[in-house]
């Protein structure tokens, strides 16, 4: 494994619902305007490999990781909560307490919506620093990106100032789409990822 | 005997030189092509517009 990619990959682990797409845009955007790659379970599409090994694969390939527990709640139909994030945070730390070598530099920034409200369900990771967003796309890039200096070899830029450039991409990517041929509802994750790295290399 | 020495490739942003990274996996867009529509969006927004587009835009009235 090359430790540069390593040590530029961020894992995303966050719900992929049509709720949380304000968030999980920001944030994409927020990683790559700071220098580093979004990974998550969207980008490949293979059905012929078992999702969680798909997922156990990608947090092999990243040292850093960001995990939202913010839509860890009760569904209305099933009456039950859904885990899928605290089940990818646990693999996260699991890799760095067992992994060798680079895996044991493994760090992520652990979100939710409210700072405490992570102890009445997941309490075993009482200590760790938790950060809210307040399910605030302005909050959620300033966060990240103050987050992220900390790994970064290079100076990055203010949180207020990439909110004001992903309010710039946010205005361009309809007319970018429509430049593309391609339909803003049905844009995949390859293909935000892909827009939004070129963007910030011509805009940024 | 010289000690060999590794070319990095490198991509820069054209504007302030930092560093932006390309994502790990390309979707179904290739690079240039995604180039050319953030160029030539970013010059309507910012009022510039670029030869090309003036002689296509030209061509196409």
């Amino acid at each position: 494994m090359k430790t540069s990619k390593y040590n530029e990959n961020v894992f995303i682990n966050c719900p992929f619902d049509a709720t949380y797409k304000t968030l999980f845009d920001a944030i994409v955007f927020a990683v790559f305007d700071c220098g580093f790659v979004a990974r998550c379970a969207l980008e490949e599409d293979d059905g012929s490999q078992i999702r969680v090994q798909k997922i156990f694969d990608i947090i092999s390939q990243c040292r850093l990781s960001i995990h939202d527990l913010s839509r860890v709640e009760i569904d209305k139909s099933t009456k039950l909560p859904r885990f899928n994030m605290p089940l990818e945070l646990g693999a996260f730390l699991g890799a760095k307490h067992y992994g060798a070598g680079v895996q044991k530099k493994k760090a992520c920034l652990i979100l939710d919506r409210e700072k405490y409200r992570y102890q009445k369900f997941i309490s075993d990771i009482a200590g760790q620093d938790i950060k809210a967003h307040d399910n605030n796309p302005k909050i959620v890039i300033r966060v990240v990106r103050d987050w992220l200096r900390t790994y970064s070899q290079v100076s990055i830029p203010s949180g207020s100032v990439i909110w004001s450039r992903y309010q710039v991409f946010e205005s361009d990517l309809p007319l970018l789409c429509k430049e593309l041929n391609l339909n803003l509802k049905e844009l995949i994750f390859n293909d935000y990822v892909l827009l939004v790295s070129r963007w910030l290399k011509i805009n940024a | 005997m010289a000690k060999k020495t590794s070319v990095k490739r490198v991509s820069r942003s054209a504007i302030t030189g930092r560093f932006v990274k390309s994502p790990a996996k390309a979707g179904s867009v290739k690079y240039r092509q995604v180039d050319r529509a953030v160029r030539t969006v970013s010059s309507r927004r910012n009022g510039t517009i670029n030869s090309r587009s003036t002689h296509r835009s030209k061509t196409q009235a």
